[in-house]
């Protein structure tokens, strides 16, 4: 037992912790949690989401360690990110956290003195134990779902990966590998005899495991169990002589240790035989009475805000909507909509036929059909996700995890969006976006959180279908109908380009997993108004894009509208006196000047037979600004300037260049919107405010330059 | 969602499931001992309260709390039940097809007017007529599993 001044002599919680947390506050966790580790062999930290459970932890195991230098432990977190994370948290907490260097958890370099491993799998986790088990090791329990994996690998080769490593370091065991549910027993009972016995395992998310440790439950569950010597096993002790508890303490980490029954908060401490002091969990006992029992392992404490000088819970300073609605407060969905009512009949229908399937044993995932969640299938299971739906590990059967309706459900829906454009009607996302679509007109957002990844995309599917027809409404509202014909024409294509190009898209996710193409990354399809002004130009068509590629074509007249005559730049004149004052500069006539400028552009031009306006307007650009740069003056600063931005390398960019250049025409004199700009300095200001002009010359090369000299500044 | 609405479905489809089976199991047994499927007769062509007509007769009176929507339902799972039943043996439509083709074009009559009463509620909808053509072909096609290969 510790109390909390020596554990403040120890541990300095006020360091560099994350912002929000309270220093004391997870002090006080972690003495707690730390005696009821002493008291009863299992803790469970269950802070709301926020308050740092994973300090509180850290700092359990550097209380412990400071005492049991020797001690080892083990971290199981839920995936390969928080694997990686718990090891960067541990690093951090060792150096800031822990007040000095101890030489038991701190060492004199300030780091933590135990090696920290991380195994990316079992056969890893066998290989360095074996090499050295004093060391602190990292794992996800995703690890522990041998079958999946095994799976993923599409052949026998995992699984025989799986058999090498184990007759590798226990070469008098052999093992079969025509069952596969026997097989995984035999891995885990040997994976026990390699373990050590480590003195504190830290569970990370332990609700995962709130379906216990059984039969029926997942593969993950009853491995982890077994592995750490589940005392319900039975063991051929001829061949697992030394088959035993690995877990000494068990400290538990989740915000949602339960849902509704205590029953689940015994299950996970069953998993590693640590059930057996708290029966009364899964007795006939009153609630209350398995709340005085849970309390005795147990902390939990809540987010506290204060609100106009009350301190207040999340249940109090939030409204939870549980009624299923999503128009008014505690009120149950209404479904007028025949169409949604047929459509979740017809859903219900296939998933009964479906369970008609003797393997099926009438069981399915219920839950999404009474849920937000989109119909279809995220992807196959996904050993590192666990499955298509939450709480998947309740069964171990894979065709039940993914959802045995899938596939029936997939082709529904496609069927569906090919026969209608629109996406299968779902009345809980369907009311959800007519309550969100409110927003393009009010500006409010929305933060939407859902369970699956394939409800993000459905449900933004949708949006995009609802934003489309008001759109299209508003805007046959607003124009003359004279043009409603041709609008209705343009949206019809567009929305057979968007069908076609989100066929393509499922068609590339269906064979290289979520991989996009350039095409979504323009996002020109996602709504009428970003294909018409994000898409391609069309022919005969005014659209948006077709606007833009009139400014960036060199072959359009409008080429020249967003440069900037660079030459009137340097020489602070209007446009109209380029020529003249350059020809003074250079001491040449006009005319003179002129023939020797066509000249100097020939190497700005390429030798195509044909130069495009644009082309030749950068080119005696091009040439001026060089000529100009060789002549001492005011101006040479700023010619120098913009040709390192803006020229230097143009000449071997277009080489093979032109013998023969054309006229320099009245290329010289081009007015742009920057040239007139500069003369309306109060609109400059407007449209372009001090505050945001760089103070340096610009180093975007394809952006021209618009602002004046700032008066009385040098040119950099 | 209504709950309602889907403890509503779930009911119809496990009856209907029922149903199936019953008549699927007599038909086996009394071909097996070579005797008259006298419980499928009677469910599919009688006239008691757990037969197929004395539900028809509940959905021709349009019962307060039964929407069109629940009919339409009803309609199709018993037409689908019929085809099931033909699918599997046509022994009972050739023994009685008197009594069979009744309950088919009773059953067609139905639908009939039960769809032109959805299609009347919901004129608003253009294709509405389209998506019961969809839904028709989408419910009665009998879902199978996918069976996959144990790793």
């Amino acid at each position: 037992m510790i109390d909390i001044e020596a554990a403040r002599n120890l541990l300095d919680l006020q360091g560099r912790l994350p912002a929000g947390f309270n220093a004391e506050d997870q002090l006080t966790g972690a003495v707690a949690a730390h005696n009821m580790l002493q008291r009863h062999g299992v803790a469970y930290v269950a802070d709301e989401v926020g308050l740092g459970k994973t300090y509180v932890a850290l700092a359990v195991v550097a209380l412990m360690r400071h005492f049991n230098p020797g001690m080892r432990v083990l971290y199981i977190a839920p995936k390969e990110n928080l694997q990686r994370k718990w090891i960067a948290e541990t690093r951090k907490f060792v150096r800031n956290n822990v007040r000095f260097a101890d030489l038991r958890v701190r060492g004199a370099d300030d780091r933590p003195l135990r090696e920290l491993v991380k195994c990316d799998n079992l056969r890893e986790l066998m290989h360095e134990v074996v090499l050295d088990p004093d060391r602190d090791f990292y794992l996800r329990l995703t690890s522990f779902s041998i079958a999946q994996y095994a799976r993923k690998g599409g052949d026998g080769d995992l699984w025989r990966a799986y058999r090498e490593a184990a007759e590798t370091h226990l070469p008098w065991l052999k093992f079969s590998l025509r069952s596969k549910e026997e097989f995984k027993d035999e891995f885990a009972k040997s994976l026990n005899l390699l373990l050590p016995r480590f003195d504190l395992v830290v569970m990370d998310e332990g609700h995962n495991l709130k379906h216990g440790f059984g039969d029926q439950v997942a593969t993950r569950n009853r491995v982890l169990g077994i592995a750490m010597g589940h005392p319900d096993l039975s063991v051929d002790r001829s061949l697992f002589k030394h088959y035993g508890p690995r877990a000494g303490k068990v400290l538990f980490l989740s915000a949602t240790p339960l849902e509704g029954s205590y029953a689940q908060l015994w299950n996970q401490l069953d998993v590693f035989g640590k059930g057996g002091a708290f029966k009364e969990l899964i007795g006939k006992g009153t609630e209350e009475e398995k709340q005085e029992v849970a309390r005795k392992f147990l902390i939990r404490r809540v987010n506290r805000m204060r609100v106009a000088g009350q301190e207040l819970t999340k249940n109090q300073y939030r409204r939870e909507w549980r009624a299923g609605g999503v128009h008014l407060h505690d009120e149950p969905m209404a479904i007028d909509n025949d169409r949604q009512k047929l459509v979740v009949a017809l859903v219900q229908k296939k998933v009964s036929e479906l369970l008609d399937d003797p393997r099926f044993n009438r069981r399915f995932q219920i839950g999404m059909l009474a849920s937000f969640e989109s119909f279809l299938q995220t992807a196959k299971v996904d050993p590192e996700e666990g499955g298509t739906f939450d709480d998947a590990d309740q069964t171990r059967d894979d065709l039940e995890r993914e959802g045995i309706d899938v596939h029936q459900l997939n082709r529904l829906a496609r069927d569906y969006r090919k026969e209608f454009d629109l996406e299968l009607p779902h009345p809980k996302m369907d009311a959800l976006v007519e309550r969100l679509q409110h927003s393009w007109r009010t500006g409010e957002k929305a933060l939407v959180f859902v369970r699956r990844v394939h409800s993000v995309r459905e449900l933004k599917n949708k949006l995009d279908d609802s934003y489309d027809q008001w759109l299209l409404r508003t805007l046959l509202q607003k124009l003359t109908p004279a043009v409603h014909g041709r609008l209705k024409r343009e949206y019809a294509v567009y929305r057979q380009e968007k069908s076609a190009f989100l066929e393509r898209q499922r068609r590339l996710r269906r064979g290289t997993d979520e991989r996009t193409t350039t095409d979504a990354d323009k996002g020109g399809h996602d709504t009428f108004f970003a294909w018409f002004f994000r898409g391609e130009p069309r022919k005969g068509v005014l659209s948006g894009a077709g606007v833009q590629q009139r400014f960036t074509d060199p072959a359009s007249v409008y080429y020249t509208f967003f440069e900037d005559n660079y030459a009137a730049l340097a020489l602070q004149c209007p446009p109209g006196e380029v020529e003249e004052r350059l020809a003074r500069l250079v001491g040449m006539p006009v005319a003179a000047f002129r023939e020797e400028l066509r000249q100097r552009s020939a190497k700005f031009l390429s030798n195509a037979r044909k130069h495009l306006r644009g082309h030749r307007f950068r080119a005696v650009q091009a040439a001026a600004i060089e000529w100009l740069r060789q002549f001492e003056g005011p101006h040479q600063d700023m010619a120098e300037a913009i040709w390192r931005v803006r020229f230097h390398g143009l000449a071997a960019q277009v080489r093979p260049h032109t013998r023969e250049a054309p006229d320099i025409a009245s290329w010289l004199g081009t007015r742009t919107f920057f040239t007139e700009l500069r003369h309306r300095p109060a609109l400059m200001a407007r449209i372009w405010p001090v505050h945001d002009r760089p103070e340096d010359f610009p180093s975007r090369t394809s952006v021209p330059t618009c602002w004046p000299r700032p008066p009385g500044s040098a040119i950099p | 969602m209504d709950n309602t609405l889907f403890d509503r479905f779930a009911g119809v489809f496990h009856a209907f499931d029922a149903m199936l089976r019953v008549v699927r199991e007599e038909l086996e047994d009394a071909y097996e001992k070579d005797r008259e499927p006298k419980r499928a007769i009677q469910v599919l062509f009688g006239r008691k309260f757990d037969s197929l007509d004395a539900l028809l007769t509940r959905i021709e009176a349009r019962p307060e709390g039964m929407d069109a929507v629940h009919r339409y339902v009803l309609v199709q799972s018993a037409r689908q039940l019929l085809e099931q039943v033909r699918l599997q043996d046509p022994w009972l439509g050739d023994t009685y097809p008197d009594d069979w083709q009744a309950l088919a074009t009773r059953l067609d009559t139905l639908r009939s007017e039960v769809r032109e009463e959805l299609e009347a509620a919901n004129r608003q909808d253009e294709q509405f007529g389209r998506f019961l053509d969809w839904f028709d072909k989408w419910f009665l096609r009998r879902a199978e599993p996918q069976h996959t290969v144990e790793g």
